[in-house]
């Protein structure tokens, strides 16, 4: 840096310290750490993709017309020229054919949505099954799980301003389920849509909760959810280094905001590919809304699968008492089911603390298998919504595989029911597995495959010790005493005690270790950004060698 | 970057801190690349009070934990750009120096690079290669965008805009957004050091005693609005705080209509024709094949606002096709008509299976036997499709003989 550069700099740092006392806590967040673990890119995708949703939505609204009134298209695309089609159709026409570049925007915004919403998802996974939403970061699972439900929200909302016939389908469903809420149903339906199905109203009202309240609540929230993961520092896997009580990484300026931003362009890059040359949603194919059509085979967004799948595999119970009719039929998958899932969802950390007393403050992760319980638990909750996931398209499995649609269906509704428990089970006994593996390890090392013969006759196996912080790392995670070391914080001693029938020898012992396979070698790369897998063993050259007993 | 504010001046709490001036020079010439903001002066200030953290944060930097007796594979490795060197003497008494640093006051420390494989600056050739590819990526995107903005004024009007703006536009954006990511993630990759750096965490809870300050403050403050012994102040409070909301509430009222009886109403009265859909035209006995299906809406239909309820299917059976003695009597010379609005969820039904007169819905698939009353025999439906009674008027037309004797369309709470 030039010393004009610097001193203007400086001035300018100078100019805003005055103003606001900005140095200090300008100089705390650029030294803010940040740990590194591939899994943690999940939630900063969600991230890129809100800002990449905000700044194609700003563009979108320029052209949209948010009305219900009939108009004759006019506009470039022939098939549809001098059909009467409402404004927000015909508007969303000429956006995608007549303003240039804006069908490419509508594209990276379609395909940023759905990007949105799964890297939710899956960032959700990620907190959950590694333990992330444990105290002190209730708080921030509870808005988590609001953000998740807008992101749909949202989604639906968007998918459904177009007014082509796919769409419409959508709304008049919703509809329907407003309708089967007791009592009041068939007030709020007609107050949201302003009378009766479609009216005029409901276009400009769903376009102000799309582009204005929806994303401003998400905005707020988001922020919030921010501001908690800064104040109360990032969680970490346990690794050499790590402790409940400090974070490992790399400094937030200029490190991680170079890397970050780098990936926030991948990210729009990624998805602008996909919206130059993978078509999503064409709504000059289905065509304006026409309650008297629906094409086959009409699907909505991934994230209304699992509704989807739930009202088609739902029993056809309806009950009238007193003249009153409960469509139970609705009721329940539409708006009985998901209130219980996300509750489910929003109260499991409560549920689990409560459940296994367990009150204190975490901050490092737990790896999967190290909670069987939870990761059960979470595993069956998985299927279940898979398997409404998968009943969301049971005409498309029956078509494209040539079952029996009934026989689908049936299965499906079979499986919801016996699926999520076998699931449990088989996880359950999964990570016991794998845990009783990793103790094996702890206890008696990694096996070389060597058979020794001892002057007595005897033989033994002979295994070779785990590299001493590796079985540091791996006591901490089975949450067992390791060696004897009493250390109660969870610094990783420098162990060197072994137990008897280990060979001796950190020398030998590299030796003896097996090759590392192009599994583990990818895995050690890709984990980390900056840096290998802490506890890593060291793909060496020596080790692809034929290994003989030489002595 | 001002070290001496107040705040952060304290008391050394390691011992032997003499607080080098810059971080280059704690760590002598070795770490001279690593020009990262570390504060120099002024010790751990001591925000969270237990003992045990600063504890660990010394069993952290000890060098012992990370003793050359832990082999190799076990510490965080840079993954590309450097060779791993022997650590002299000199630079393991420059890395003594570096960690021996006080934290700044938000206890950020920084293992120096040797303790992670490296010590030596990359490879002048290494370095240079790495900043020539990142500014070629950078170089790359700025191509690519000259070429966005020629395209959108290149590419003439044409049948396809779509199709070609989109791939021309989206294509040459794609480099540019992909480029310019690349370039940033080589350069903090290959080119910044990747020193680990070590903070604290500071306690999720304050101090007790600020826990306690706060819960007196905050009950001084109930006890002084005097809530607990104003009792007729407390109630009017709660009674104005509850009813508040009630305007707003109110005032939503004008969202909509009240259904009343709206939604029994289907849109057809008794002697409408029967027009088709897409034509427009009255159907006449005899328009219809056997085996055939047609949607219809009353004669004198609008625009499909108002007729969400009304779209209705004409099936024409063979003589003798019709199971039902209800459906038989309501028809009209082996021609049916039923409502086409599921009552499940109301989605339009539309796949018509001639041989077996099922008529599957498209959207949760549920199945009608149209050919016995329309009977719901798989999927989440609950009732039988409404039917509409059938007569043909003096001119051969068909006409409704009388409207739906029921609500169509799916459930809703006062359907009955």
């Amino acid at each position: 840096m030039s010393a004009q550069a610097e001193a203007g700099a400086k001035k300018t740092l100078r100019y805003v310290d005055d103003r606001l006392g900005s140095a200090s806590f300008l100089r705390k967040s650029m030294n803010k750490v940040f740990p590194d673990h591939w899994s943690f890119l999940l939630g900063e995708i969600a991230m890129y993709s809100l800002i990449i949703l905000l700044l194609t939505g700003v563009y979108l609204t320029l052209f949209f017309h948010a009305s219900s009134q009939e108009v004759i298209y006019h506009g470039r695309y022939a098939p549809l020229r001098g059909v009467a089609m409402t404004d927000a159709y015909a508007s969303t026409l000429h956006l995608s054919f007549d303003v240039r570049g804006g069908l490419l925007v509508r594209q990276i915004h379609h395909w940023a949505a759905l990007l949105f919403v799964l890297s939710i998802i899956t960032h959700c996974f990620r907190v959950f099954f590694t333990g992330a939403f444990r105290k002190p970061r209730t708080l921030n699972w509870h808005i988590g799980v609001v953000l998740m439900i807008l992101a749909i929200l949202e989604g639906f909302a968007g998918y459904s301003l177009p007014d082509d016939l796919l769409s419409g389908t959508g709304i008049r469903i919703a509809y329907s389920v407003m309708e089967s809420i007791p009592l009041v149903g068939s007030y709020l339906a007609y107050f949201v849509f302003g009378g009766d199905f479609p009216g005029v109203d409901f276009i400009p009202r769903l376009f102000v909760i799309h582009v204005l309240l929806v994303p401003g609540i998400i905005i707020a929230l988001f922020s919030a959810h921010m501001m908690m993961i800064w104040h109360q520092k990032h969680t970490d896997f346990p690794g050499p280094g790590k402790t409940e009580h400090n974070v490992v990484g790399t400094v937030f300026f200029p490190t991680f905001i170079l890397k970050t931003n780098g990936f926030l362009f991948l990210v729009f890059g990624i998805l602008t590919l996909m919206a130059a040359f993978i078509q999503i949603n064409p709504v000059w194919l289905y065509g304006p809304y026409n309650p008297s059509q629906v094409s086959a085979g009409s699907q909505p967004d991934f994230y209304i699968f699992f509704l989807e799948g739930s009202l088609r595999l739902m029993p056809n119970w309806e009950t009238t008492i007193w003249g009153h009719t409960i469509s139970w039929n609705i009721l329940i998958p539409g708006v009985i089911l998901p209130g219980i899932m996300f509750n489910l969802l929003a109260m499991y950390p409560a549920i689990e603390s409560w459940a296994t007393k367990d009150k204190g403050f975490h901050n490092l992760l737990q790896r999967p298998r190290d909670v069987p319980v939870r990761t059960a638990l979470g595993v069956m909750a998985l299927t279940f919504y898979g398997v409404l996931f998968i009943g969301g398209q049971n005409d498309i499995l029956a078509r494209t595989f040539d079952w029996s649609l009934q026989a689908t269906s049936w299965t499906l509704r079979v499986l919801l029911i016996v699926a999520p428990p076998i699931a449990f089970y088989i996880t359950k006994r999964w990570c016991l597995g794998l845990q009783h593996h990793d103790e094996e390890l702890l206890h008696h090392g990694i096996e070389t495959g060597i058979i020794r013969r001892l002057p007595s006759g005897e033989y033994i196996e002979v295994t070779a010790p785990l590299p001493p912080q590796r079985a540091a790392v791996l006591a901490m995670q089975l949450g067992v005493e390791h060696n004897g070391h009493a250390n109660g914080h969870g610094a990783l001693p420098s162990g060197n005690g072994h137990s008897s029938g280990h060979v001796a020898g950190e020398a030998e012992a590299t030796k003896l270790r097996r090759p590392v396979g192009p599994v583990n070698r990818a895995r050690n790369m890709l984990e980390g950004f900056f840096f290998e897998r802490g506890d890593a063993p060291k793909a060496n050259p020596e080790d692809d060698e034929p290994k003989t007993l030489s002595h | 970057m001002s070290d001496e504010t107040p705040e952060t001046a304290g008391t050394p709490d390691e011992p032997g801190t003499e607080a080098p001036k810059t971080a280059a020079e704690a760590s002598g010439s070795v770490f001279g690349r690593l020009k990262h903001p570390v504060s120099t002066g002024g010790a751990a200030r001591q925000r969270s009070s237990s003992a045990s953290a600063r504890e660990i944060e010394g069993e952290v930097l000890r060098r012992g934990n990370m003793a050359p007796d832990v082999p190799d594979a076990v510490r965080p490795r840079r993954k590309v750009g450097r060779r791993r060197t022997e650590g002299t003497e000199a630079a393991e008494a420059a890395a003594e120096a570096h960690l021996s640093r006080p934290s700044d006051s938000d206890g950020t420390h920084f293992l120096p690079d040797s303790e992670h494989g490296t010590s030596e600056p990359l490879d002048p050739r290494e370095d240079k290669f790495a900043e020539l590819l990142v500014s070629g990526l950078f170089v790359l995107a700025t191509l690519a965008v000259i070429w966005v903005c020629i395209a959108f004024f290149a590419i003439p009007a044409h049948e396809r805009l779509g199709e070609w703006m989109n791939f021309s536009l989206g294509g040459g954006l794609a480099i540019a957004l992909l480029a310019t990511g690349a370039g940033f993630v080589l350069w903090a990759k290959r080119l910044l050091p990747h020193d680990v750096a070590v903070q604290e965490r500071h306690n999720p809870y304050s101090p007790e005693e600020e826990e306690l300050l706060a819960e007196e403050t905050f009950l001084k403050g109930v006890t002084t609005l005097g809530l607990g012994q104003r009792t007729i102040l407390r109630r009017s409070l709660l009674g104005i705080v509850a009813l508040l909301p009630l305007p707003a509430v109110i005032m939503l009222r004008d969202l909509g209509p009240l259904p009343r009886k709206q939604l029994r109403k289907s849109g057809w009265k008794a002697g409408d024709r029967l027009v088709d859909v897409e034509t427009k035209l009255p159907i006449k006995l005899g328009d219809l094949e056997i085996g055939g299906i047609k949607t219809v809406l009353p004669e004198g239909f609008g625009n499909v606002q108002e007729h969400a309820l009304a779209p209705t299917m004409l099936i024409r059976f063979a003589p003798g096709e019709i199971r039902s003695k209800k459906e038989r009597a309501w028809s009209k010379n082996d021609h049916v008509a039923y409502s086409k609005i599921c009552t499940h969820a109301g989605c339009p039904i539309s796949l018509y299976e001639q041989q077996t007169h099922h008529l599957l819905c498209p959207c949760h698939q549920s199945t009608f036997d149209m050919a016995n009353d329309a009977k719901v025999i798989f999927g989440p439906a609950a009732r039988n499709l409404p039917q509409l009674e059938l007569d043909v008027d003096a001119e051969g037309y068909f006409v409704a003989k009388a409207p739906y004797n029921q609500p169509v369309g799916p459930s809703y709470w006062e359907r009955g």
